[in-house]
């Protein structure tokens, strides 16, 4: 175990400043909700209005299916994927970022 | 502690896919060279149980480490595809398939909580599972809350949901055993266990994730190329996810024009097509005909927490090299998850869109060829020899539905016999991986739980074997009565969704979370929903399914948090625990322990193994 300047150097690679934690959390935190909120709200309310959306069309296909087959399934895959790729950024903003 | 990547894996990959392709095609080829469809469905049966128990057996191990978590160095992407194997199981591929082709739009929340289920997991839950990387969830909740109680109860509640599904994947491969090789469905379900209960009690978690990838590309074979080539053959195009939204809209213009009956609902209905022979009753689109308004939003949040806390899912994420690979390989798995769900709705689709374009309407005495193979191989039939058929006519067996599009589209009988040897893979996954968790559960956070960690390797590793061999009989027992997988996996999802979930959410953001509220929490959780579950099945309240977690899950959410409140403050220690939790880097928390441990008790640990 090796302490430089706050920073705790440990057998598993190096460790986060420990006065980054917090803000590192907050950023976090606020990340998670971001991604979620929209997400979940899609998630509930798009099935519910399926039935009068499949009057119209697009693609060929009923839109109140597309959207919540294709467009749920998606979303849910662009939403990780762009959560992934921001709480990177996060790590990398704080110095959380692991160098394996 | 860093262990590398097996440098060959690529060579393995692709020594296995080829021997996997030649599987499928040595299938195709013996039903050509007229071999007959017993030898076939055998050979579909036997061949690939082979193949993923070769792939499991070679990566045995008696490693600790590699035991319990894969040696924390898969790589994301096989560790994804793992995951969403395990997520959709038996269950997702033949039962869902299933309920889409007799609801319609109305399996939609059952479908999308899986992926969805995964994104919570991803977001909320696997970064700080990971950096604690403890074996199993109990164990993690363990060590955030320094209990040893909590580590016990929660384990002996978390059982009860996983032994559920468990039950419910027995089930489903049995069936699966049946319908290729003729064979009693105990038996089928007998030989599928025995397979996947000797590759994880030789290779734990390491078996379990490579043999779990195997599975992975054995599904997607068996469910994207028969559904692309039906796709090709009836809207000339090769991609299944689109070309099924334009005969959808045939199906919806067929049945607006047959008039068939809507059907209508409470808000809080909720209903799934019964084990056995099912009549189609309801319009393809309509949505809210099963499971109302309400039901129907909740049935998806439930399904989400339930697929988020699923310890068999959660525990994987130990497996892969750091908190950032556990992320990425949360988004394969979403990924590999919502492609695999997109295929099975179009399956269901043409064959829902055969059926109202060649069945409905004809008279009954004039029913295509591949209706009348479909009708001997008991997999569809039709009330009444005279007159029109109507689509209220029309009756169906809920499991078969998955393998019938091949025989419906006229592809020979092999394909549906591949496809049952892909759905075959994933409840085999699914198995191994519940008697894993269980087994681990049983071992780590029962047995040697109050001692901590405090036993040497060699031991651990044995304890845990004889805990999976324990619990593999136990649910073999149980799987012997006879009952509705798709109800068990209900149940489970409901039980983790109260049980499971609240407690774990909070966990990771609530500080002052303390061990009386998790109890309390997890207790509740377990009561509340079991007794409305059980009160359901007497006909004394009417919340169905999956719906009884609705009023678990604010329960357990209450309780967790209301008694943490009126406990004493956490300590120091936990508190130093959470903030260390939540930033990834440094190393796992769990070996940390395990290490200062080992150096705490020096003569516990006689065998010290090469630095690694």
């Amino acid at each position: 175990m090796v302490i430089v300047s706050g920073t705790l150097t440990r057998p598993g690679g190096k460790m986060i400043d420990w006065r980054e934690r917090k803000p590192y959390w907050r950023h976090t935190k606020w990340q998670m909700a971001a991604t979620l909120l929209p997400f979940i709200v899609a998630t509930v309310l798009l099935p519910l209005y399926a039935d009068a959306l499949n009057t119209l069309r697009i693609l060929g296909m009923p839109l109140g299916f597309f959207l919540v087959c294709h467009g749920l399934l998606v979303i849910a895959v662009v939403v990780t994927i762009a959560w992934v790729n921001r709480q990177d950024a996060i790590d990398h903003w704080h110095g959380a970022n692991e160098d394996v | 502690m860093m262990r590398s990547v097996n440098p060959r894996l690529g060579l393995l990959l692709g020594v296995y896919g080829a021997a996997l392709v030649a599987a499928m095609v040595i299938i195709l080829l013996l039903e050509q060279i007229g071999a007959t469809e017993a030898v076939v469905k055998s050979v579909a049966f036997c061949l690939p149980l082979t193949l993923f128990a070769a792939v499991g057996l070679a990566s045995s191990t008696r490693d600790s480490l590699d035991f319990h978590a894969a040696g924390r160095r898969t790589p994301p992407f096989f560790a994804g595809i793992a995951t969403a194997v395990t997520a959709l199981g038996g269950f997702g591929i033949i039962i869902l398939s299933g309920c889409l082709f007799i609801m319609g739009s109305d399996a939609l929340p059952l479908l999308l909580g899986i992926p969805a289920g995964l994104v919570i997991m991803a977001v909320v839950l696997v970064p700080f599972i990971r950096k604690v990387g403890a074996h199993t969830i109990p164990g993690f909740l363990g060590q955030r809350l320094d209990s040893g109680l909590v580590r016990v109860v929660s384990g002996a509640v978390l059982s009860l949901p996983l032994l559920l599904i468990l039950v419910a994947e027995i089930h489903v491969a049995g069936r699966i055993g049946a319908a290729l090789t003729g064979l009693p469905t105990v038996l089928g379900s007998a030989l599928c266990l025995a397979t996947s209960v000797l590759v994880v009690m030789l290779g734990g978690m390491r078996a379990l994730t490579w043999s779990s990838s195997a599975k992975a590309l054995a599904v997607f074979l068996a469910v994207v190329v028969p559904a692309t080539v039906v796709s090709l053959m009836l809207a000339n195009l090769p991609f299944p996810q689109m070309t099924a939204g334009n005969i959808a809209r045939n199906v919806l213009r067929a049945e607006e024009f047959r008039n068939t009956p809507l059907l209508a609902v409470g808000p809080l209905a909720f209903s799934v097509p019964i084990d056995g022979w099912v009549t189609l009753t309801k319009r393809f689109l309509q949505s809210h005909g099963y499971i109302g308004t309400l039901a129907s939003s909740l049935t998806t949040l439930i399904v989400m927490a339930g697929i988020a806390g699923s310890p068999v899912l959660l525990a994987r994420a130990g497996t892969t090299p750091s908190v950032h690979s556990a992320r990425s390989a949360m988004s394969w798995a979403v990924l590999f998850s919502a492609f695999i769900l997109l295929t099975l709705i179009a399956i269901a689709v043409f064959l829902r869109g055969l059926v109202v374009d060649q069945v409905v309407g004809q008279a009954a005495d004039r029913l295509p060829a591949w209706f009348l193979n479909l009708q001997q191989a008991g997999i569809m039939q039709i009330e009444g020899r005279t007159g029109e058929v109507r689509l209220g006519s029309i009756r169906v067996q809920r499991d078969l539905v998955f393998p019938a599009l091949p025989l419906a589209a006229g592809l020979p009988y092999a394909v549906s016999a591949l496809m049952l040897a892909g759905a075959l893979a994933a409840a085999l996954a699914a198995i191994g991986a519940h008697i894993q968790a269980l087994g681990t559960i049983l071992a780590r956070d029962v047995v040697l739980g109050p001692e901590r960690e405090a036993h040497d390797e060699g031991a651990r590793v044995f304890i845990g074997r004889v805990a999976m061999g324990i619990v593999a009989l136990i649910a073999f027992g149980i799987s012997l009565l006879p009952a509705d997988p798709l109800l068990l996996v209900l149940w489970g999802l409901a039980i983790t969704a109260s049980a499971v979930f609240p407690v774990l959410v909070l966990a990771v953001l609530w500080k002052r979370l303390s061990a009386w509220g998790a109890i309390s929490g997890i207790v509740t959780g377990l009561t509340v929903t079991a007794i409305l579950i059980l009160s359901e099945r007497m006909g004394v309240s009417n919340l169905a399914g999956v719906l009884p977690a609705a009023i678990g899950m604010p329960a357990a959410l209450l309780a967790a948090i209301s008694v943490s409140l009126v406990t004493r403050a956490v300590g120091r220690h936990t508190l130093e625990f959470v903030r260390d939790m939540r930033v990834p880097g440094g190393e796992t928390m769990f070996d940390r322990e395990a290490r200062i441990l080992q150096l705490q008790h020096p003569e516990r640990h006689p065998i010290q193994g090469p630095a690694q």
